[in-house]
């Protein structure tokens, strides 16, 4: 998902992958219910502005024997600009989606940046505010991306999705500014890789007879 | 390779997205969107309202495929920046930009504006203002785009006048090859602008009040029907795709704009509707397809129509907008789209007095054959619209309007049972004299007036499994006092945008005491203008547009609503003389 397509919101980038794919003649399994839907879903929310390099989309299709190198020709083909699919296969067993990488750029050179990631690592705790439809709240960003590092210039940060949740790569991004000597610019957001995990069976669950 | 000063820009614009409300209005690259980077001639076709509005646009749509599939030169979309992106824009010195290319509008050669509504017309003002486009067409210099205006409200130009170059009258199928045409042979602006203002269509404000025809698109040949419309993003009004099945409608509803602005009837052929319907919805991945006109149960290849698109897409939503009040209607309805649960009804008015005033032909019994008929087919959600303030109208008329809301929530409780779950929706407006129709010389009803009756319904008519909608007066007096104004009503206009008035159709946005204001520094009242009658020997600001009615058949037909006769429909009683007919232009209808 690249340049002007970042601006797409999660929802509107759901949309335009169903026309997409109806446009390459396939038709997506409805939910079953009063109100079906499309079995679709676009693994973890990608925030407005932010471009990525890996997003997972998992979508049930229409029809068996369906060929997946055909499938990403078509879709290639029909997605508008700036969406480029990458790859295609069957569904494995399902998979938790654990944390992303992400890129940071920022317009301050290198060493500005070695010095705020360093001064980031080293303190106990990062907190930024994150306000949302249920007010305001400090967040902990280290708790959840404890190892920023710099690389080509840019910063590259794991962010772990626990149990109680996750930061958010700007959220990350506004504590390294607290963590900097001088400004660092406004910054520019990749989404470099989602990171999954099979998903554990489940524990404690017996079998009643 | 884009230039620095380019690059510079796009930066820009990406720096300010970040901080807006729906980015996505300003980006662009929707699918069938085009791009020709390398045209000579470039073409910004905007819409004066924000994006999910205008994208909605089928006239937009038609233009941007005409020019850019059948022309050299380019043609790029542009909405109206939502306040927050314009506030933006100024602060950082953004000018207004394409969706294409995110290149200045004001590099381009032609800034192509379609006016749909009056409550538009301040964002054509914020439009032009964006661009760095001096506000009044005599300011403009040679580097300056021409500054076009078309669409249904250019026919009456006057309160653009003083902003506009050249107004479009009518269909522009055909002349936007020809304004094309004159672009591409010649740079030079004052050339251009002469030898635009040699077309008989179009209005140059700068030459004076000639008489300027309204161009009627003759053969209505399908060619011209975008069969890959630009797909807009999730927030669009309207996401499906459409094929127009007929131009013009003969009713003659003597309120109605477009029922003289596209006289005469011309129905397209079932194969050409149905080939192209299938091929847009393949180009799309659209799962709803609109049959559009202006009532698309009058189409003589409706049925025939529906039964083909069903036999080869069973799924699909096929929905067919304008419904006359019938029972034959409303089972085309059901026949087209049996998953749809709500329908809509539009008998305008709920007295046989006030229907024969405003020439609707429909009767009580039909309109409660055609409520039957839909709680039958098993809708369980009937919307039914009115107009109020209309001429001539007592009390009896608003009255009515419960009445027949309560009648028709008796027929569906006939259906769904006492307690049963289906709504009647009832939607009251507020009737707005226009242009160019027998009403032209009546004035809007008084906004008191109006309040006193919409408090009535209000209290008339409420109770389980009805609802009740009433448009604000607010707004209608606002399109009244502007559409039938004049080069005056121009100077209310730049007060009131210098003022901060902009998307004056959304509620959030609309400024009455800036709009009063306006209207006061120009030695006017809001309420006068809106409620204004002329006589029928006054002239008329729009006096100069032929639109081919004449005005002594209008007048007649005035006549006619005020001894309470309606008028037969051409199609079927007879010519009337409305005037529309000349040479080859009459109305063209297919085999069922
Ligand atoms: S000229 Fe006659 S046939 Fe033609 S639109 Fe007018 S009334 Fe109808």
């Amino acid at each position: 998902m690249r340049d002007r397509a970042r601006f797409l919101s999660h929802l509107e980038m759901v949309d335009v992958l169903l026309a997409a794919l109806r446009r390459a003649g396939y038709a997506v399994t409805l939910s079953q219910g009063m109100r079906p839907k499309p079995v679709i879903s676009l693994a973890l929310a990608r925030g407005v502005g932010v471009a990525s390099e890996d997003e997972h989309l998992a979508v049930d299709l229409v029809g068996d024997d369906l060929d997946p190198a055909q499938v990403l020709e078509r879709l290639a083909a029909t997605c508008p600009r700036g969406v480029v699919p990458l790859s295609c296969a069957p569904a494995g067993p399902k998979a938790d989606v654990t944390g992303a990488s992400y890129r940071l750029a920022f317009p301050a050179g290198a060493a500005e940046l070695e010095g705020a990631c360093a001064a980031y690592r080293a303190a106990p705790a990062l907190e930024v505010e994150r306000s949302g439809p249920k007010g305001r709240r400090q967040i902990d960003v280290r708790r959840f991306a404890p190892d920023p590092t710099v690389e080509d210039g840019a910063v590259h940060v794991r962010i772990a999705i626990l149990e109680d949740g996750s930061a958010k790569p700007d959220e990350v991004a506004r504590a390294l500014q607290q963590c900097a000597d001088a400004d660092l610019g406004r910054v520019a957001i990749t989404r470099l890789q989602v990171h999954t995990a099979p998903r554990p069976a489940r524990v404690g669950a017996t079998e009643t007879p | 390779m884009p230039s620095v000063e380019q690059h510079d820009l796009q930066a820009r614009i990406e720096d300010l997205l970040g901080s807006v409300e729906k980015p996505s209005r300003y980006i662009g690259g929707e699918t069938n969107e085009t791009v020709k980077p390398d045209a000579a001639v470039r073409i910004a076709l905007a819409y004066p309202d924000a994006y999910e509005v205008g994208i909605s646009n089928q006239a937009l749509q038609i233009l941007y495929g005409l020019v850019n599939d059948r022309t050299p030169a380019a043609a790029e979309r542009v909405y109206c920046p939502w306040p927050d992106m314009a506030d933006a824009m100024r602060r950082t010195g953004v000018p207004l930009f394409t969706l294409e290319t995110w290149r200045p509008v004001a590099d381009c050669d032609l800034l192509g504006i379609t006016l749909q509504a009056e409550l538009t017309y301040s964002n054509v003002l914020e439009l032009i203002d964006l661009a760095g486009i001096p506000l009044h067409a005599a300011e403009r210099g040679p580097g300056d785009p021409i500054v076009l205006a078309g669409g249904p409200s250019a026919s009456n130009p006057m309160p653009l006048a003083r902003f506009v170059d050249a107004f479009f009258m009518g269909e522009a199928e055909e002349g936007m090859d020809r304004i094309v045409a004159i672009l591409e042979a010649t740079p030079d602006r004052a050339e251009r602008l002469r030898r635009l203002a040699e077309l008989p269509y179009l209005y140059l404000p700068a030459a004076g009040d000639l008489p300027v025809e309204r161009a009627i698109f003759r053969d209505f040949a399908i060619d011209t029907a975008p069969t890959s419309p630009v797909v807009p993003y999730a927030s669009a009004i309207f996401s499906r795709a459409s094929v127009e099945v007929m131009r013009g409608c003969t009713r003659g509803c003597r309120f109605c704009h477009a029922g003289t602005w596209y006289r005469p009837v011309r129905e397209r052929s079932v194969e050409d509707v149905v080939r192209v319907g299938l091929e847009q919805l393949g180009c799309t991945g659209y799962d709803e397809l609109s049959l559009t006109s202006l009532a698309t149960s009058d189409y003589t290849g409706v049925e025939r129509a529906i039964r083909e698109i069903k036999a080869a897409k069973p799924d699909l939503h096929l929905s067919l907008p304008s419904n006359r009040v019938d029972t034959g209607p409303v089972a085309l309805s059901a026949a087209a789209n049996g998953r749809q649960r709500s329908i809509t009804l539009a008998p305008e008015a709920a007295t046989q007095r006030m229907r024969d005033i405003i020439c609707k032909t429909i009767t009580d019994e039909m309109i409660e054959r055609a409520i039957d008929a839909a709680f039958a087919a098993g809708y369980t959600s009937l919307k039914m619209y009115f107009m109020i303030g209309l001429p001539l109208e007592t009390f009896e008329e608003v009255q009515g309007i419960a009445d027949l809301g309560y009648r028709a929530r008796e027929i569906g409780r006939r259906h769904h049972g006492e307690g049963g779950r289906f709504t009647v929706h009832v939607s009251v407006s507020n009737f707005v004299p226009k242009p160019h129709t027998p009403f032209q010389w009546d004035g809007m009803a008084p906004p008191d007036q109006l309040r006193v009756k919409q408090d009535y319904l209000r209290r008339a008519l409420r109770g389980r499994q009805l609802k009740l909608s009433l448009h604000d007066v607010r707004t209608s007096l606002l399109e009244a006092a502007i559409g039938r104004g004049d080069a005056i009503t121009g100077d209310v206009l730049e007060a009131a945008w210098r003022a901060g008035a902009r998307f004056d159709a959304w509620t959030e946005h609309h400024r009455e005491d800036v709009w009063r204001a306006a209207f006061g520094a120009a030695g006017r009242d809001l309420e006068v203008e809106a409620t204004r009658e002329r006589g029928p020997l006054d002239p008329l600001p729009w006096d100069h547009v032929r639109s081919g009615v004449s005005k002594e058949f209008l007048l007649d037909e005035w006549y006619q609503s005020r001894a309470e006769r309606p008028t037969g429909d051409c199609r079927w009683d007879g010519c009337t003389d409305c005037g529309a007919c000349v040479g080859p232009v009459r109305n063209r209808l297919v085999e069922a």
